[in-house]
């Protein structure tokens, strides 16, 4: 009954992070055969079902909310993305007809800094209220988005974009360039390149999906957020479903019923190529987890989601229910502030040997087992094995060797005081880490962290924040983006594009006064790192990005601005009459396939 | 409080005691004594300060017991995650957490400090405040009365429950000396009221008058003649806010917005205990709360002792 | 009556304003001002944010922004909630009869257990009975509200479920939230249905109200029933040899309440506390949630909004009790 807004993909953040991203390889695809193992079955018409979170919903700002319970309703069953994402992170075509590759010849590469990709919609696609969704409301929503005004959750990816350029109602040319001003779409800094290689994971999915020009067209960027489109009551919407009502809150509904044009230009389609089954689809929050337990436990809730690990002994053996637990593209990490923090530089500032020593002494395994069920998985570099083709699978298990780490400690002179702490030159071996405020699981893993370092003479202290102030942007004193912490915990549920790791450590993403939307909360500064990096982003041949992205894991895991704990699992219960259920543990929070969702037993 | 009580104690300032010896004699008591003799004759009172004092030393004591009982009480940042969610047992007196396996005896003994320590310092800072404010506006009146009583009034009307949240998370305050800051702040109205009322009837009597007339200065005639008059109620209502603060401490770390782990207070212990309720582990939020309950209790029956001992109605 | 009604009326005026003041020095004693620290919105863009500080003259020296402040107060620009991007008072008022309907029930379900409790304990004194009420009077006056609210969801939500933990309906039933306008079309065509499922959630939510206020009002109802029938006129009626019965009924009983009826209307700013710890507790969608909703934001309008509200509120319900006073002794005349 913690309420608040905690985000539960933890990054506020907008650079391919969190919401703002996706799921799949560049790899070639066409438009015929998809390269996805996510195969519907054929639904029964009729009936209703109740999905359920715990945590607020407040508004249905589907372009602008970081809040996951936003999305879980706003992406999927109301909004559809261009493309969205299959469980195994592949993007999958929703309102285009194919995902632009390489291979099909939707993306083509100009020249070093220019390239061109081409958006095929479906043709005769409809809003819920009978209007067409062309490329027009693309194109709009793209200049919405673009607009710092607009508060849309992430510019990443469309900063690159130079021109759009409507060639029908269904297909439109999106020009990647540079842009030597550093002023297009909210961008702080010249860009040198438009080549993008990760737009899939920045342009698809959740909470990108293109909003209906002829609803908006009359309102004013700013007044977006407080619109009632956004708010209250979406008249139009691309998804299976449109709201009949809702109320916002930490007890909050969303009612929704079937879209009456969803399948209009979607006859034919492999994916999402009919009408909704549902006659009602619910949406229901509990305001704490002990009650949306009961309510499964009830029937009162064909679906639960923002479930973890740590509650499936009270999942289990619930009559007629099944649960899943999965690990996908979110994990929890250490963020080491490598920059000042009132004014001085941290211990960790330069000092790389006691940065590895801290992370040598970390029993990951023991909290993996003690607090995450034994079902998450321990990690020892930046990337997850969800992260298909680029997690490098020849990265060893985690060990812990608190022997190393005191060497290495020794080495780098950190001297054992009478009172076990260490010291050099006359500075303690001590810090303060940082997590969200009210969250009894983070707070259990800090006390095991500080355990664990008190093995290795460091005496750490604690100092928590609620999760909006912790979170909050730079403008706003974020302590994390404004660097007023030595060490931060939390998580983020990464877009599968290795980018969207990049953007966390690269040394022109450290937030500033001129850069305040920067992702370098680390402040992490590796020139090694840097160049890599930007490699990787214009770099449009997977195979040589896998490489690229192998170098880039060594150098982070030696580097070491932030500390992976583990990868962490999303835990699902749904009743056994749900069908087509995915446990997707990415940005889709699985409810990208609402569409196909339906009760077994119909209208019963 | 009970009536039962009162009756039974009516008499009790007069009752003549034989001295030993050979000679006969009529006892006077002391103010004093009637209080004491009046508070022990409440039924309940005695039985609140004895389980008072059990609390106190149990909770103060901790560290001690640690030393002695290694094994039974666990030191503050200490716990076995193989110890888990375990039920009551001659091991875990009050079961274990189900996240790090604190054992909960040992959190509630350690939390008592906190919580304690933020009930009493609260209230001592909002007794000096209300007698300070009660004490001008009742000996001076006029408009300084009219306006402090009227901003007094409205500090009423504001829900305290809304404020001091508000209030601490303004000055964050996982700090238990803000908690305590705070509390103070806001619960000395009460306590104004009480001692302004007391001041006014006190202020007409005849010894104020003659003090008065003899150019006695107004802070002395305040504290020499007013206050120890008004000591009753102003204790009853200390004693008192000491268990609503309490109660108030635990609502506060328990929404989050006071103390917060590793600190230990009660209401951070039900604050972790509220997420896991699910799990079937109802001791962990059980036996926290029931500490609260039984402190309070304990508090809220020598305030009704004290109320007896000092009520001037009885007084023969 | 009606003077005194409107000498009680415009004293109002006075705490209302200074009510008006601390609220804002509140606001103000915000370190770096309240923009600063509350403004914190991952969705609301910047140029909405800089609209507020110039609409709300955020921008201005203290007293003026206080004039600015409490005339959009009073004008009902309220502005828009950061988190519901809403407007504030639309977003109170729909929370509103949450909080009253919940309010009533607990209140009701107290009195009707309290005072005749309270009766029985005072005319059965020192019997079994009366020595429980007694301790069920301290116990539940000792116990944290939340804890107990707990302490209920656990046995009879969680373990037993027999009744649902949160929330006031249920979707399935009802098919829409909790007074909107297809709720209320469906109420009105299932009442009965309607009833009984507000009905199932309210109870645990104000049976904890209820158990707090039976621990205060009983031993209340008790002292004042003690009272009346120690009265000369109780004597002289039974030394006239009326029955038992009738001395009860009509003399005693009628006397021993009017305070009793005062003491209730005192209560009321209480129970309105006691509402918002419980709907914490039960996620029930009143305006008590609201606010630690907006509390956990920084929800900076919205705060403002509910605790004025919230001021309001007990400023009528002290209202009430002097009405209620001023009715039920007719020794006071208010000319």
């Amino acid at each position: 009954m913690h309420f608040g807004f905690r985000f539960r993909a933890l990054a506020l953040a907008t650079v391919g992070l969190c919401l703002a991203a996706a799921c799949g390889s560049t790899g070639p695809q066409t438009g015929t055969s998809l390269l996805t193992s996510y195969k519907p079955v054929p639904g029964v018409k009729g009936g209703q079902l109740v999905y359920s979170d715990w945590e607020p919903v407040q508004d249905l700002n589907v372009l602008s909310s970081t809040a996951a319970t936003t999305q879980e309703v706003a992406s999927g069953p109301l909004w559809a993305s261009l493309w969205t994402f299959d469980p195994q992170n592949n993007a999958i075509p929703d309102l285009v007809s194919e995902v632009p590759s390489v291979a099909n010849g939707d993306v083509k590469k100009i020249d070093d800094t220019h390239m061109d990709v081409t958006i095929k919609l479906k043709s005769g696609l409809k809003w819920s209220d009978g209007q067409p969704l062309t490329t027009k409301d693309v194109s709009f929503t793209i200049n919405a988005i673009c607009d710092p005004a607009t508060g849309a959750a992430s510019q990443t990816g469309w900063s690159s974009i130079a021109s759009v350029e409507d060639k029908s109602d269904t297909v439109e040319v999106w020009h990647f360039g540079p842009d030597p001003t550093g002023k297009r779409c909210g961008l702080s800094s010249p860009l040198a390149s438009g080549i993008y290689a990760s737009f899939i994971s920045a342009m698809g999915g959740a909470g990108e999906s293109p909003v209906p020009q002829h609803v908006l067209q009359s309102v004013q960027h700013a007044d977006w957020a407080t619109n009632s489109y956004f708010t209250t009551n979406p008249t139009a919407t691309s998804g299976p479903y449109m709201v009949q009502n809702f109320t916002p809150g930490p007890a909050a509904q969303v009612v929704m019923v079937p879209n009456p044009n969803y399948a209009a230009g979607r006859t034919g389609a492999q994916l999402f190529g009919h009408a909704p089954y549902l006659d009602k689809l619910i949406y229901k929050i509990y305001g704490d987890k002990p009650s949306q337990i009961a309510g499964l436990k009830a029937g009162d809730s064909d679906l639960g989601l923002d479930l973890i690990a740590k509650d499936l002994p009270a999942l289990q053996g619930i009559s007629g229910y099944t649960t899943v637990a999965a690990t996908g593209l979110l994990d929890e990490f250490l963020t080491l502030n490598l920059g000042n923090h009132n004014g001085k530089p941290t211990i960790f500032n330069g000092d790389k040997a006691l940065r590895q020593a801290i992370a040598l002494a970390i029993d990951k395994n023991t909290i993996n087992t003690a607090l995450v069920g034994g079902i998450g998985k321990p990690m020892n570099g930046p990337f997850v094995n969800a992260l298909s083709p680029y997690f490098d699978k020849d990265i060893p298990a985690w060990q812990r060797d608190v022997a190393k780490a005191g060497q290495l400690l020794d080495g780098d002179g950190w001297v054992k005081g009478a009172d076990g702490t260490r010291s050099k030159n006359g500075v303690k071996l001590a810090w303060v880490i940082s997590t969200t405020s009210g969250n009894s699981q983070r707070a259990a893993e800090e006390e095991q962290l500080i355990k664990n370092w008190a093995e290795i003479g460091a005496t750490v202290s604690v100092k928590n924040w609620p999760a909006g102030q912790f979170f909050n942007d730079y403008k706003g004193g974020g302590i994390l983006a404004t660097g007023n912490y030595d060490m931060g915990m939390y998580a983020n549920n990464w877009s599968p594009d290795p980018d969207s790791w990049c953007t966390t450590v690269e040394s022109g993403q450290i937030p500033t006064d001129a850069n305040p939307s920067g992702q370098n909360w680390a402040r992490a500064n590796d020139s090694q790192l840097d160049t890599l990096c930007q490699q990787g982003a214009q770099e449009v041949d997977t195979s040589k990005r896998v490489e690229i992205y192998k170098k880039v894991q060594a150098e982070w895991k030696d580097y070491l601005p932030t500390i992976e704990l583990y990868e962490r699992p999303d835990v699902f219960t749904h009743s056994n009459n749900f069908g087509n259920f995915a446990a997707a543990v990415n940005t889709c929070l699985a409810t990208c396939n609402a569409a196909d969702w339906f009760n077994t037993k119909g209208k019963s | 409080m009970l009536e039962r009580a009162v009756e039974q104690q009516v008499q009790v300032g007069q009752q003549p005691i034989v001295e030993s010896g050979y000679d006969v004699a009529i006892k006077q008591f002391t103010l004093r004594e009637i209080i004491y003799r009046r508070f022990m004759a409440h039924p309940l009172a005695k039985w609140g300060v004895v389980g008072l004092l059990v609390i106190i030393v149990a909770c103060y004591g901790a560290p001690l017991w640690h030393l002695l009982f290694p094994n039974f009480i666990e030191a503050p940042d200490d716990f076995n995650v193989l110890q888990a969610g375990v039920g009551p047992g001659p091991q875990h007196l009050f079961g274990t957490d189900s996240l790090n396996g604190h054992d909960i005896f040992s959190q509630v003994l350690y939390g008592g400090r906190l919580s304690l320590i933020i009930g009493l310092g609260s209230m001592m800072l909002a007794t000096s405040l209300g007698v300070l404010v009660g004490a001008f506006s009742g000996y001076f009146g006029g408009v300084a009365d009219a306006m402090m009583m009227r901003v007094t009034d409205v500090l009423l009307t504001v829900p305290a429950l809304l404020i001091v949240p508000l209030a601490a998370r303004i000055f964050g305050a996982d700090n238990p000396f803000y908690i305590a800051m705070i509390f103070g702040f806001l619960s000395w109205q009460s306590i104004a009221r009480i001692v302004r009322s007391q001041f006014l009837s006190l202020r007409e009597m005849q010894f104020t008058e003659s003090a008065r007339a003899l150019g006695v200065p107004p802070a002395r005639i305040i504290l020499r003649h007013l206050l120890p008059n008004a000591v009753g109620p102003i204790v009853v209502a200390f004693t008192l806010g000491i268990a609503g603060n309490i109660v108030l401490e635990a609502f506060i770390s328990f929404l989050g917005f006071g103390i917060q782990p590793p600190s230990v207070s009660w209401g951070s212990i039900l604050a972790g205990a509220e997420e896991y309720l699910i799990d079937g582990n109802w001791w962990w939020i059980t036996f926290p709360g029931l500490m609260v309950t039984v402190t309070v209790l304990c508090v809220n029956f020598i305030g009704d002792g004290l109320r007896d001992a000092f009520d001037p109605k009885i007084v023969n | 009556m009606i003077g005194y009604a409107a000498r009680r009326l415009i004293q109002t005026i006075p705490t209302i304003f200074v009510m008006s003041i601390i609220l804002f020095g509140i606001m103000q004693a915000i370190p770096g001002g309240p923009m600063a620290a509350l403004a914190f919105n991952s969705h609301q863009s910047y140029a909405a944010k800089l609209a507020i500080i110039h609409r709300w003259g955020l921008d201005l020296p203290v007293y003026l922004q206080y004039f600015r402040w409490i005339g959009a107060m009073f004008t009902g620009d309220w502005q828009n909630s950061f988190f519901l991007n809403q407007p504030v008072n639309k977003v109170i008022l729909a929370r509103l009869p949450a909080t009253l309907l919940l309010m009533t029930v607990g209140y009701l379900l107290t009195e009707l257990l309290a005072i005749p409790a309270g009766i029985l304990a005072a005319l059965k004194r020192y019997s079994f009975f009366d020595q429980f009420v007694t301790f069920f009077a301290y116990v539940g006056n000792s116990m944290p509200t939340f804890w107990l609210g707990l302490m209920l969801l656990m046995v009879f939500g969680v373990f037993l479920q027999i009744l649902p933990s949160s929330g006031v309906i249920d979707i399935r039933v009802t098919g829409a939230p909790f007074l909107t306008p297809e709720y209320n079309t469906w109420f009105s065509q299932n009442p009965v249905t309607g009833v009984l499922d507000v009905a199932k959630h309210i109870i645990l939510p104000a049976t904890t109200l209820a158990i707090v206020g039976v621990a205060a009002d009983s031993r209340f109802v008790r002292a004042s029933m003690l009272d009346a029938i120690h009265q000369d006129f109780v004597r002289t009626a039974r030394a006239k040899g009326v029955p038992e019965r009738t001395v009860i009924l009509k003399h005693t009983l009628r006397n021993a309440l009017l305070p009793v009826i005062t003491n209730i209307a005192l209560e009321l700013p209480i129970l309105f506390s006691g509402a918002v710890v419980t709907e914490r507790i039960f996620t029930w969608p009143g305006m008590g949630q609201l606010f630690f909703q907006a509390l956990e934001g920084y929800d900076y309008p919205l705060m403002m909004g509910i605790l004025f509200v919230a001021g309001l509120l007990v400023i009528f319900f002290n209202v009430l009790a002097d009405f209620a006073y001023a009715i039920a002794d007719p020794r006071i005349s208010y000319a």
